[in-house]
């Protein structure tokens, strides 16, 4: 099966990145590979796409970021959710599974 | 959102630009290294793992790029790069700085001062307690469109009306105040019922207010002084109170003193109680309050029942007046509903400076179409093009807008300054109206500058970038053909070298009228000649036609008496009575009788039998004065040089007959015969002149008096004047003794400010049309580069070559030089300014001067074009 292309995941990057968080603070590098490891290696997100869709989150207030070291020993940015982030998520996830299940019936209608 | 957080960020973002780039980088080359890792742990190379993490990214810049553009404020960032790349250009084209910047500052400068005056005379409030309830009555002239408010007037409508309480009248009058310790200010005293001051509702700061008491006939002569009188002549004594001072020669004792920044009724430093009899009948000041539970419609219905007081009717006098009443405060203002139309018309002066600035700015564009495609090509949208030249034109408008409302300021503040000075002004402007800059303001040259950025830069940019859309990649490396100026923007400059041709003689000629007298002086030493005004104050009695006769004949008698004991002041060479100091006299319409001759406008001078001893001008024809020429009634007058040129034909006037022509009963007046003519008084003032003999006894309220007391004035003599007409009598005044010179610079002080500018609005169009004969020799240079460099490879003449270059461009220069040429003849023809036909030809040689001169730069660049570079290039 052919990987989905970055331009499909365009409108869920924000969605991914929220849910990557949720398990716990990660740079962006971390972020990637989270994402990647949660769908299986099956998403593939476009990395100059992610950054800044992460500032842009710590812009709207759904995440925080501080500088620390990581276990590498790195000084990186870690990124968090904050508490409005943990609610846009849940409101994203929820407008998600409405879109999914309105395609799926959409698909699945007179077949 | 927390907002504490919100606003650090977007602070760190505009003030720690430095720290919040190094995070980035940081953060871009952690993700870089830990993906080569992650590829070199997969079995990669390091150098290959390096090279697809790079890939994976799409790119470190774009990815900061990407970044850069989703923060906070941005477009604050893009702005400031914007900004100093502008300040940049600005100083590349010093030029276009200069003359778009000054032509800026003085445009967007006088729009403000007018927004401000206008602000100043329509928004004005009285600022007593409840100062829209003190209203203005008046008797209004239809006929002559004057106020004619008379004491009768007053005394009907004190007596008659119930809406309006404390009715009150003044008048102004100008006095000399002279403290006990012989200090002597010359300040507006209020001439005021004791009503006035309730009316005011504010209490003195010493002492005590006017009674009704110290109007009475026989009263102790009392006097209120202001604040700024008091603190300047007694120090802010408290112990002024029961001093004497002499106002206007006599004696008042000061028994109050107002507070800090009360001028009431309109600008006063003083006021003495109201005297029926010191006034004339006619034009005085009525105010009021409006009483409790009256609004000014009522008022108004009131007032137009009971009406003005009956006057003789004769000529239907009595239909032609109509009784007003307005709050107090707009009877000093123009009706401000004209005020948007008078701004935005004013607004417009900003178009054709503006359009000048554009035509340069769009030239200057045009050499940089190869920057705006590369941009273009690298991502930058037309949009982020145009805003960048917006901003490059918005900062010199910006900068001109600070520079102008600071001229503005100093502007106010000497207008301030020479109105508080000004007594004739202070009688007219009030108090409560000082002009100064306000947010509005700041908002009004914010708004002015914002438009001169728009038509200056923002249609040019619209227009040099209009096709960067097609031309993309084609406009990089584009040598070939050079840039081009279309025909609209070479028409406009062939049109402000007409304009600028046409207007300059004739405005360099009234400049010169307006300055010369201030520049030359008026050709005699009039520092050595004294002036003062001699007045009579009123005396209480029968103000009928005999009693005036009576006090004509008996000011007459001073005159003479003070005129004899001058002359042997040591010191005095000679002394003279006229109605009005020469050279400054009043203008009304003249007429002659002779056949074809219009009326123009000429001075008259009442003049006694020293006069023309005393400023010794030629007799050029005809006779002087004689004894029985003085006698009432007789019809002779002398006229000036400057009179007799006017006469079409050259015309002898001896024998001609003259009056002046001022009001409707015009045919009543009265033909003189011209005796005589004499040369101008002074060689720098050219204004036609007519000289009556002063008759004995004429009732006249002031008149001047002039001595000539040579270079050096005499010790005291001022002091001596003083003590000379008071001896005579108490009521003889003299004020405003001061030198002719002094008398002349003021006269010409306001001409000569208005010239001034005048001067620099010209030079300004001048300077732009220079500008435009300069961008388009350069674009001539630009365009055919290719062509020189052939030529001048081949052996061709630089003199032939220059010529040529420049011929075909400046043909239409040319062409427009001279039509402006033919304009100012005309112009000149119109406006009988009668320059002559050498001066008109040198200011067209001027300007063809000052054209060439702009072509020479352009001109010695064709002349240096390489060869073999601009071969190279095509």
């Amino acid at each position: 099966m052919t990987k989905p292309t970055a331009d499909l995941l365009q409108g869920s990057l924000d969605l991914l990145i929220l849910k990557a968080l949720t398990i716990g603070p990660l740079h962006g590098w971390g972020v990637s590979k989270r994402i990647r490891q949660m769908s299986r290696e099956v998403l593939e997100v476009n990395q100059g796409s992610l950054y800044p869709a992460l500032h842009r989150l710590e812009d709207r207030g759904y995440v925080t970021s501080d500088w620390k070291t990581s276990d590498e020993g790195r000084r990186a940015k870690f990124y968090r959710l904050t508490p409005l982030g943990r609610k846009q998520f849940a409101d994203e996830q929820e407008r998600w599974k409405l879109f999914s299940a309105a395609v799926g019936h959409t698909l699945r209608a007179g077949s | 959102m927390n907002l504490v957080r919100w606003l650090k960020r977007r602070l760190r973002v505009l003030f720690r630009r430095v720290d919040v780039e190094a995070d980035l980088s940081d953060e871009i080359r952690l993700h870089l290294d830990m993906e080569t890792e992650e590829l070199a742990r997969q079995g990669r190379s390091p150098a290959e793992a390096r090279r697809e993490a790079r890939l994976l990214l799409g790119g470190v810049e774009q990815t900061k790029e990407a970044v850069r553009d989703v923060r906070p404020l941005q477009w604050l960032s893009g702005i400031g790069l914007d900004v100093r790349l502008a300040i940049r250009m600005l100083r590349k084209s010093w030029g276009l700085t200069l003359v778009g910047g000054l032509a800026m500052v003085v445009v967007i400068g006088l729009c403000t001062t007018i927004f401000v005056l206008l602000q100043t005379i329509g928004g004005s409030t009285l600022p007593l307690e409840e100062g829209d309830r003190v209203v203005d009555l008046n008797t209004w002239d239809q006929l002559t469109r004057q106020p004619t408010t008379s004491i009768r007037d007053f005394e009907r409508w004190r007596e008659a009306m119930r809406s309006v309480e404390d009715i009150t009248t003044f008048q102004t009058i100008e006095r000399d105040l002279t403290t006990d310790n012989g200090l002597t200010a010359r300040v507006s005293v209020a001439q005021m019922t004791a009503s006035g001051f309730r009316v005011a509702r504010v209490s003195p700061l010493l002492g005590r207010l006017l009674f009704a008491e110290d109007e009475r006939a026989g009263a102790d002569r009392v006097v209120v002084i202001g604040y700024n009188l008091w603190q300047s002549r007694f120090a802010g004594d408290s112990a002024a109170l029961g001093r004497s001072v002499r106002v206007g020669g006599m004696e008042h004792v000061v028994v109050g003193v107002m507070p800090k920044d009360f001028a009431f009724p309109v600008n006063h430093a003083a006021w003495t109680p109201f005297q029926p009899n010191d006034v004339p009948l006619e034009r005085v000041r009525v105010f009021g309050r409006l009483a409790y539970g009256a609004n000014i419609e009522t008022a108004q219905a009131e007032l137009a029942t009971i009406g003005p007081a009956p006057i003789e009717v004769h000529d239907g006098a009595t239909q032609r007046l109509l009784t007003r009443l307005r709050p107090y405060a707009e009877s000093f203002a123009t009706d401000p509903s004209a005020f948007g139309v008078i701004q935005l018309l004013v607004a417009l002066l900003l178009v054709p400076p503006c359009a000048n600035i554009a035509i340069l700015i769009y030239a200057r564009n045009l050499t940089r179409s190869e920057e705006f495609a590369a941009r273009y090509v690298l991502g930058a949208s037309r949009r982020r093009i145009v805003g960048q030249l917006l901003v490059e034109a918005s900062v010199l408008a910006v900068c001109a807008g600070g520079v102008a409302l600071v001229l503005t300021h100093r502007v106010l503040e000497w207008a301030q300054r020479y109105a508080d000075q000004d007594l004739e002004l202070r009688n007219v402007v009030p108090y409560w109206m000082r002009p100064s800059l306000s947010f509005e303001s700041g908002l009004y040259v914010a708004g002015l500058a914002l438009f001169a950025a728009l038509v200056a830069g923002g249609l040019p940019a619209l227009r040099a970038t209009s096709r960067i859309a097609q031309t993309g990649f084609q406009g990089l490396g584009r040598r070939t053909g050079g840039p081009r100026l279309s025909r609209t923007w070479t028409a406009l400059v062939v049109v402000q070298v007409a304009v600028s041709m046409a207007v300059l003689p004739v405005a360099a000629d009234q400049v010169w009228v307006s300055l010369k007298p201030a520049i030359v002086g008026p050709g005699f030493p009039a520092e050595e000649y004294l002036t003062a005004q001699l007045a009579m104050d009123q005396q209480p009695g029968n103000p009928s036609e005999a009693g005036g006769r009576r006090r004509g004949s008996h000011f007459r008698d001073l005159q003479r008496e003070l005129v004899r004991q001058l002359k042997a002041e040591k010191g005095v060479f000679a002394v003279t009575i006229s109605s009005a100091i020469p050279e400054v006299e009043p203008v009304s319409m003249a007429q002659t009788d002779l056949a074809g001759q219009e009326r123009f406008l000429a001075a008259s001078n009442v003049v006694d039998d020293e006069f023309f001893g005393v400023f010794a001008p030629r007799l050029l024809t005809g006779r002087g004065f004689e004894p029985t020429d003085f006698n009432p009634g007789r019809p002779a007058v002398i006229i000036n040089r400057s009179f007799a040129d006017k006469l079409i034909g050259g015309v002898n006037p001896l024998g001609l007959r003259v009056r002046e022509v001022a009001a409707p009963d015009s045919e009543s007046r009265p033909w003189f015969e011209i005796v005589g003519i004499v040369d101008n008084i002074s060689t720098s003032n050219l204004q036609p002149t007519i000289y009556h003999p002063m008759p004995p006894g004429q009732d006249r309220n002031s008149v001047s008096l002039a001595l000539r007391v040579g270079s050096a004035i005499p010790l005291g003599l001022a002091a001596r004047l003083q003590q000379i007409a008071t001896a005579l009598d108490p009521g003889l005044r003299v004020d405003q003794l001061r030198s002719l010179d002094d008398v002349y610079w003021e006269a010409h002080r306001d001409k000569s400010i208005v010239s001034l500018a005048f001067a620099i609005v010209v030079l300004i169009v001048l300077l732009f049309s220079v500008a435009g004969i300069y961008t388009l020799a350069a674009f001539a240079v630009a365009q055919r580069r290719h062509e020189i460099a052939i030529r001048a490879a081949i052996g061709a003449q630089p003199r032939r070559l220059v010529a040529d270059i420049f011929g075909r461009t400046l043909f239409p220069v040319i062409g427009g030089a001279i039509v402006g040429e033919l304009l100012s003849i005309y112009i000149d023809t119109l406006v009988e300014t009668k320059i002559p036909v050498i001066g008109l030809s040198a200011c067209g040689a001027l300007v063809m001067a000052i054209g060439l001169l702009a072509v020479a730069g352009p001109a010695r660049r064709a002349l240096r074009i390489d060869a073999t570079e601009a071969l190279r290039e095509s």
